[in-house]
């Protein structure tokens, strides 16, 4: 194999490789390495072939040269462990983050509108919830309402109908009042339930604004 | 040989190659030939990780018409070396201690009964 040929076949692997595994300078580096070995080989006296053999084969260099990659970082840490300065790592984590904002609103009449209309569902469900409890409420005030009335007619339905119908009324207007009170109960704690829902989730929305104004 | 310890010795003798003044890559590899055979794709790696760790440093010289890399060792490289040898001799006690010839009493100081199962 010819030195030309050696430094083509290892320049196509290293360059299928780019930019993902290898960067651009590390191909290149890798190239100049063996084309200097090479070359330093033949000037020691060997033909170009022994002198390309001796280097290796391209599958082997190539593989040593995507070793010595992962290689690397393994030093790295070294120096990490030497300056844990947080400012250090700080523009590390940074450097995502004009990305991540370009992404951001790229897609944001995909995400702002996905958003609203999550808040609006749940705006909604949080809707219903209170009307529940309004209707139970008027459920209530309803039997309540109805169960007094109910007795207090019984008198005059005594008066004017007879006893069967007052004790009709009466029976009922006690039924009525009965079912209220369940009705009473009911509602209580399912307002208390949903006044706690209320709170506890202004109280997470709002640590989440507290949570972003400390960071910032 | 643990890989470890031996790419720890490795980058100690490329460390070592240079020592003395300014080398390039087959310099490196033929003045190691006589203690220690390594090929071009052991080295690569060793001088990048040894360049990462600050321990060397690479420059640029036109030699007949063409870019040769020397490889110049700095104080970081040369700490490297001192601690290898302070290393070594810690090792040679160890090795002394381990390979000392069985002295007759400690043979039979171990009873039948003190056996470990």
């Amino acid at each position: 194999m010819t030195k030309t040929v050696f430094l083509r076949t290892l320049s196509e692997k290293l360059v299928s490789f780019t930019p993902e595994r290898i960067s651009p300078s590390d191909a290149v580096r890798a190239l100049n390495y063996y084309e200097e070995m090479i070359d330093d080989r033949m000037e020691d006296g060997m033909s170009e072939e022994e002198a390309v053999a001796a280097v290796g084969h391209p599958d082997d260099v190539f593989r040593a040269v995507l070793a010595s990659l992962s290689a690397i970082p393994k030093t790295e840490p070294d120096r990490a462990a030497r300056a844990p300065d947080p400012v250090a790592s700080e523009p590390e984590r940074k450097k995502r983050s004009p990305w991540l904002v370009a992404l951001l609103i790229v897609s944001s009449p995909v995400w702002i509108s996905l958003l609203i209309a999550a808040g609006a569902v749940l705006f909604s469900l949080y809707v219903v919830l209170w009307a529940l409890i309004v209707s139970s409420w008027a459920v209530f005030a309803g039997l309540a309402g109805g169960g007094a009335l109910l007795i207090v007619s019984s008198v005059p339905l005594f008066a004017e109908n007879g006893l069967s119908a007052a004790m009709a009324s009466l029976g009922m207007g006690l039924a009525a009042i009965g079912l209220a009170i369940f009705f009473f109960l009911f509602c209580i704690a399912a307002t208390r339930f949903a006044a706690r829902l209320t709170v506890s989730s202004l109280r997470g929305v709002l640590s989440l604004f507290d949570r972003k104004e400390r960071r910032s | 040989m643990d890989v470890q310890m031996k790419r720890g010795l490795l980058e100690v003798c490329v460390l070592s190659a240079i020592r003395d003044g300014d080398s390039y890559g087959y310099r490196i590899i033929k003045d190691m030939k006589p203690y220690v055979s390594i090929s071009e794709s052991t080295l690569y790696p060793i001088l990048r990780r040894l360049e990462a760790a600050g321990a060397l440093s690479v420059r640029n010289e036109t030699h007949n018409g063409r870019l040769r890399k020397y490889y110049h060792i700095l104080p970081a490289g040369e700490e490297r070396i001192r601690q290898f040898r302070e290393e070594w001799r810690e090792l040679t006690a160890v090795y002394r201690f381990i390979t000392r010839p069985p002295s007759p009493e400690e043979n039979h100081s171990v009873k039948e009964g003190d056996r470990i199962p």
